[in-house]
């Protein structure tokens, strides 16, 4: 139980000092704005000429993308330091980590705030209450307790990759530009019907890179489109158990790893 | 000493071009060398301009869904149009001339370029230059993944390609100052990386790279009609695709020199008011 108060205090701290630049904080704020509705400024216009992509509307869209959204400030508000990680051990700051007495990835993620999430996460709460209002969906108990658990699950999936690319930091130090790459991949695909994009693509960010289970297959149960998936219904109800378990991988991985670069006697 | 006083021979400079053009080859013959040497960077930023194409033709061949001709533009000429304006804009933006200008205002090592025997403005011109040729370079190399990721073809005719170059000249200098004044910026504010960040997110979809202009809803099209964006990167495109020819064409030309010589009176005077205030700051 100590471990998450002391978890929480250095994450204030870390938001308290990145807060003390009050005009940068502003700015990354209306930056993360900018650059996470760009995609959505996109879509928006291209549907007042077409109408439908594949068969969605713009509200069903427009839910679809609150939905990813959702999923990835679910990850990044807590754990947007793990981007950092490769400088931290390119420093030796690692070792300094894995002296002390708490849980070494904790420590890292608790190290310091990135203040445009902060933008993301108001834009993706805007954007949500509008596309809830707007889109033909039930929102049953049932309904409900999945949207949440597909939240976690979505967000669960797209740290699972972040992670991963960050483990690799303990073999090839600059990991920067696998995770630019990664940060797109998600950006760039993640809130479309996984479809448009081809049967090999689409396969390849359903079960290789977990893309559409983010947002794609949810908002497809949550909206009544289970039809148009390549996926069975009963796996789309399962999406977060999927990112649950992409998840653990990657903290296997890390642990793995980081027990290899513990015992080469750093 | 006057502020004035020490500005004046700092605006009246009298060396002429050609003593100084050696220096301004040197500086494009650097920014090349950099590019080289940040070659897995840059390929690695293209590589994502890449992933960009293949969405956009993913997502407009869906949304044409069928149609053969949407506003004009069939859907081949769509997605040459789209890969050739992404790979036309990725050249012109890059940042990293921005952020070496803030940085070098930031140190206050701009001083030292200001008193270099070079005038100021074109130094600044031959760094864009420098950047605007290598990213061209790379782009040239990344054509064959381009042709298979989106898609490729020839301009539209002959007269497509002839026009297509003054145009996409016009561009390059409408882009290139445009540059220029975000980096004067840097002499009025420290906040400059995050402008500069909206700069190219607003300037990408102005310059109609992800929409073309006339798929723009009534009202955004007639803003992004009074804005310079689309003389960069819709106009060159469009002609050469051939979705703007004949007198439409003349037209495009006209407009892009009106917006090169607007442009070029207002980097001017803007550079002046940047010489004051540094001067009158003392750095």
């Amino acid at each position: 139980m100590s471990t998450i108060r002391i978890a929480w205090a250095l994450e204030k701290a870390a938001l308290r000092s990145q807060m003390e630049y009050r005009l940068d904080f502003v700015i990354l704020l209306l930056m993360g704005i900018a650059y996470q509705s760009s995609g959505f400024a996109f879509i928006w216009v291209v549907l007042k000429q077409f109408n439908t992509i594949d068969g969605w509307t713009f509200h069903q869209l427009a839910f679809l993308y609150a939905l990813r959204l959702l999923a990835h400030v679910a990850w990044y508000l807590p754990f947007n330091q793990i981007g950092e990680f490769d400088g931290i051990v390119r420093e030796g700051t690692f070792d300094q980590i894995l002296v002390r007495p708490m849980n070494p990835l904790l420590q890292v993620v608790t190290n310091g705030f990135r203040i445009n999430i902060l933008g993301d996460l108001v834009l993706s709460a805007a954007l949500f209450i509008y596309a809830a209002n707007v889109a033909t969906v039930d929102f049953s108990p049932l309904h409900v307790l999945y949207l949440i658990a597909a939240v976690i699950g979505g967000a669960l999936a797209e740290g699972a990759v972040v992670l991963a690319v960050a483990t690799l930091a303990f073999r090839f130090l600059q990991t920067w530009a696998a995770s630019y790459l990664a940060d797109n991949v998600y950006l760039l695909f993640g809130s479309y019907p996984i479809r448009i994009f081809g049967s090999a693509t689409a396969w390849l960010f359903t079960w290789i890179v977990p893309v559409a289970f983010v947002a794609y297959v949810p908002s497809s149960v949550l909206l009544g489109k289970t039809h148009g998936l390549a996926v069975s219904p009963t796996v789309a109800w399962c999406a977060p158990l999927i990112g649950i378990a992409w998840f653990a991988l990657a903290y296997l991985f890390w642990n793995r790893q980081m027990r290899a670069y513990q015992s080469a006697g750093n | 000493m006057s502020a004035p006083a020490v500005a004046a021979p700092l605006l009246e400079r009298t060396d002429p071009w050609s003593r100084n053009f050696p220096a301004y080859a040197q500086i494009v013959r650097a920014r090349f060398k950099t590019a080289l040497t940040y070659r897995q960077n840059i390929f690695l930023f293209l590589t994502v301009a890449v992933l960009q194409i293949f969405m956009l033709r993913k997502v407009w061949t869906a949304l044409y869904h069928g149609q053969k001709v949407v506003n004009g533009l069939p859907i081949h000429a769509m997605i040459v149009y789209l890969s050739i304006a992404a790979l036309q804009l990725w050249a012109m933006q890059d940042p990293g001339v921005i952020f070496y200008l803030h940085s070098r205002i930031r140190q206050g090592k701009i001083a030292f370029d200001l008193i270099r025997p070079p005038a100021f403005l074109p130094q600044i011109f031959a760094h864009l230059t420098g950047s605007a040729v290598s990213g061209l370079m790379f782009v040239v190399l990344t054509l064959p993944v381009v042709a298979f990721a989106g898609a490729l073809s020839g301009p539209a005719s002959v007269t497509a390609a002839l026009l297509y170059v003054p145009s996409l000249l016009a561009g390059y200098v409408i882009s290139m100052l445009m540059t220029l004044m975000l980096g004067m910026l840097a002499f009025w504010t420290l906040q400059i990386d995050g402008l500069t960040m909206l700069y190219i997110l607003f300037g990408q979809f102005f310059a109609g790279a992800l929409v073309p202009i006339p798929f723009f809803p009534p009202a955004l099209r007639l803003l992004a009609e009074v804005l310079p964006f689309q003389s960069t990167t819709y106009l060159p495109v469009a002609i050469y695709v051939g979705r703007v020819h004949g007198n439409a064409a003349m037209h495009a030309l006209a407009l892009q020199l009106l917006w090169v010589v607007i442009l070029a009176i207002a980097a001017n005077v803007m550079w002046r008011r940047s010489l004051h205030r540094v001067v009158v700051q003392g750095g």
